[in-house]
């Protein structure tokens, strides 16, 4: 534990290199020629460094060598500063020192640039009489401000404490913003903030259309907050959460179709199945990337040249599927639907507000939706179940798949309306079970798409010998894993078809 | 992480400057080093520039009345921190003696750190004491320097025939019940000067042990101005000879620990 960084500001027209002179000779520091630095600070989209009080900050000094500097805005942990080879912005590509202090949570996310600033830096240090530094003290001058940072230096806590205490007595500097902060909030955002849809709150006695109408217009508030990260490829999890929006808004309207206004469901089956479509190959070719990256980590430096190949294979297709989900996304067929979908939203809000007695949904309160709604889905989930057998083709398990996906959702949305408990142990049970289908669907998509991608010549060409090994050899790894969850989603399918 | 020791029975070989270039060496690749100055001597605590005085003794951080953690300080060097000695650790022997598992305190002590460093090097005094045993019980790797004399080969069958033993009574004692680890033993030629026959001579024989690096330490001016410039060789001379040396050495010790 060290003492945390502060920062003083003085007024933004002061002369920087004054600034400094003074503090050299009130506060008894040594200096060097001042020096620009670009820094860049990286985040995940959901702000995972930020949010556990770390900062990872790429410098580049000029005529220097770029650095990775991770800091603990607390002082818990100390600073930490690795050369940086190039611009990372995998985790799992990370100097091993730096993964290892950000710990495996950070493993499926993207780092983001999150803001930039180039300032120019008159570095100063208070040196003790064997000239070891015990304090850090630069001044920088930022575009739009200047400013003094103190940087204590471990086990020397009193001698910063000494400085804290000097520049406290300057009048001109007045404790100040982290230069982080400033950054990203100069880049329009709050570090932190995630967009988020409205909560969605379903109340028992609503009627049934206006609680659709909210489940729906929160599913489409998701999409439209991860649009422009999905277009701008920032993170996977973006996609995924696009993706899940779609395929709520899907289920939701077929599990439920009986109460919404006859049009609203014909009108845009077709088109949502449409945009599942175009976000699925590119969802596929991201998990495939990641368990790639994990799969790196795990193999030896000959299989690792191969799934490096393999993965840039991916990489070259995914950038393909990137452009039509891009030109999807700008289409007017995605700007009439979202409009359409909206009006449709808007239309039954309105018709549940009105008190309409008439058309599909009329007097139905939200709960009897829901329990009914839950029922459908619970009831054609068990009877795919049931169909499940030791030698069930691949077809049967994805459709047992897509049920317990429908209920899960069904439960999760509308179960807003009823009490915990009666959804508690239905949203528990698919959880499972998707997770032991999902395993078992993500082999067999993996499966597919990496023979596809080898023999794919327009990807770079033929793939290389290590390529071929390394993709026979996740091959093996699929297989046996999917054999696995193979047995082990039959046993559960057979224990809730028992149910 | 890693602890590696650099230990000799003999002093005047090596062990500080080799503890301290290698140290600095893994945190300038940007792994956070720690180097824990275990002789009394306090010679890596000079060349770090960090003042020699630890509070309350190596006696309280054995009776753990002061956390390792605290005496912690960093160098002026990156990702670089140091446990400082003084004066006191010449007592470290005794003080190991009055607890339950002495052979397992250096371990024990060391563990709540080993999410925060990537290496930790213990530069041991030279000798064959409590705390070298200690330090066997703690390291990873027993990194010894060794100039390449009739002497130091005499020193290093002492070595060998000190761990055998050791190796022995922990294979007796169970010590997978115990902390105790058993070291992996890498030797290095050090001041090594290929223009004396012996030095090469020596070399040459020793050259066949399966612990015996090929990575060597010449015996360089740079190294003995470590003093005066007080730092790294890599720091005021990094494209010297000796640095490259080092950087070869860490290359193998690192290859070996993998």
């Amino acid at each position: 534990m060290t003492a945390s960084r502060q920062w003083w500001h003085a007024p933004a027209k002061a002369s920087a290199r004054r600034l400094a002179a003074r503090l050299v000779a009130s506060l008894g520091l040594t200096s060097s020629p001042s020096v620009t630095v670009e820094r860049t600070y990286l985040d995940t989209f959901d702000w995972r460094l930020f949010r556990r009080g770390d900062e990872l900050v790429e410098e580049q000094p000029a005529g220097g060598e770029r650095v990775l500097v991770l800091q603990s805005r607390d002082g818990e942990h100390a600073e930490l500063r690795v050369p940086s080879t190039g611009r990372l912005r995998q985790p799992t590509e990370l100097p091993v020192g730096l993964q290892r202090r950000l710990g495996p949570k950070l493993a499926p996310r993207t780092l983001l640039d999150v803001g930039h600033e180039k300032v120019e830096v008159w570095p100063l240090k208070l040196l003790d009489s064997d000239d070891k530094t015990v304090a850090y003290v630069d001044v920088e001058r930022a575009p739009t401000a200047l400013r003094v940072a103190l940087r204590p230096v471990r086990g020397y806590e009193k001698d910063a404490d000494r400085v804290v205490e000097l520049l406290d007595s300057q009048a001109d500097l007045v404790n100040g913003l982290d230069p982080m902060v400033a950054a990203v909030r100069a880049n329009g955002r709050e570090p932190g903030e995630i967009p988020e849809p409205p909560k969605l709150e379903l109340r028992a006695r609503d009627d049934g259309r206006a609680a659709m109408a909210r489940v729906f217009d929160h599913l489409l508030v998701t999409m439209e907050l991860n649009e422009e990260g999905v277009r701008q490829q920032l993170d996977p999890e973006l996609l995924h959460d696009f993706r899940v929006a779609v395929r709520r808004t899907r289920s939701i309207e077929r599990l439920a179709r009986r109460y919404l206004p006859d049009d609203m469901a014909r009108l845009w089956e077709g088109e949502w199945k449409w945009l599942a479509g175009v976000t699925g190959p590119p969802r596929d070719l991201d998990v495939l990337l990641l368990d790639l990256q994990l799969d790196r980590q795990s193999v030896t430096p000959a299989a690792d040249a191969g799934v490096h190949e393999l993965a840039a294979r991916v990489r070259a297709r995914r950038e393909v599927e990137q452009a039509r989900l891009c030109d999807a996304l700008d289409s007017d067929r995605y700007g009439s639907l979202k409009r359409g979908w909206r009006s449709s939203i808007n239309d039954l809000a309105s018709a549940a507000k009105r008190g309409d007695t008439d058309g599909s949904g009329s007097g139905v309160r939200a709960d009897k939706l829901a329990r009914k709604t839950i029922a459908s889905a619970s009831k054609h989930l068990m009877k795919a179940a049931r169909a499940i057998h030791d030698d069930a083709p691949a077809e049967a398990i994805h459709t047992a798949r897509k049920r317990a996906k429908r209920l899960r959702y069904a439960a999760e949305l509308l179960g807003g309306a009823l009490p915990a408990e009666e959804v508690k142990a239905v949203v528990a049970t698919t959880k499972r079970l998707q997770d032991d289908l999902g395993q078992f669907q993500d082999a067999e998509v993996q499966l597919n798409l990496i023979h596809g991608l080898l023999a794919d010549t327009s990807l770079g060409g033929e793939p290389s010998p290590h390529a071929m090994a390394a993709g026979e050899l996740i091959t093996e790894d699929l297989v046996t894993r999917q054999q696995s969850a193979r047995r082990d989603l039959i046993k559960a399918l057979r224990r809730l078809a028992e149910q | 992480m890693k602890i590696v020791a650099t230990y000799s029975i003999k002093g005047g070989v090596g062990k500080t400057a080799a503890a301290v270039n290698l140290a600095y060496l893994a945190a300038r690749d940007g792994e956070p080093a720690l180097l824990w100055d275990l002789d009394p001597q306090g010679s890596a605590t000079f060349l770090l520039r960090v003042r020699p005085k630890v509070k309350g003794g190596a006696k309280a951080i054995v009776r753990r009345r002061r956390s390792l953690d605290s005496s912690i300080k960093a160098t002026d060097f990156p990702n670089f921190d140091l446990v400082p000695a003084d004066l006191s650790y010449r007592h470290l022997d005794l003080a190991l003696d009055r607890t339950k598992r002495p052979t397992e305190q250096l371990a024990a002590l060391l563990e709540p750190l080993e999410d925060e460093y990537s290496y930790v090097f213990l530069d041991c005094a030279p000798s064959m004491s409590l705390v070298s045993e200690s330090v066997f019980g703690a390291a990873d790797v027993l990194l010894v320097p060794t100039i390449p004399t009739t002497l130091s080969v005499r020193t290093l069958e002492q070595l060998d025939d000190f761990l055998d033993g050791k190796t022995k009574t922990n294979a007796k004692t169970n010590a997978k019940a115990t902390r105790a680890k058993n070291p992996t033993v890498l030797t290095f030629f050090s001041l090594a000067d290929r223009r004396k026959r012996l030095h090469r001579d020596v070399m040459a024989a020793l050259s066949a042990r399966p612990d015996v690096l090929e990575a060597s330490v010449p015996s360089a001016t740079e190294v003995e101005q470590m003093g005066q410039h007080r730092a790294p060789v890599g720091v005021f001379a990094p494209s010297s000879r000796a640095a490259r040396c080092y950087e070869d050495l860490w290359r193998a010790v690192r290859k070996a620990i993998e």
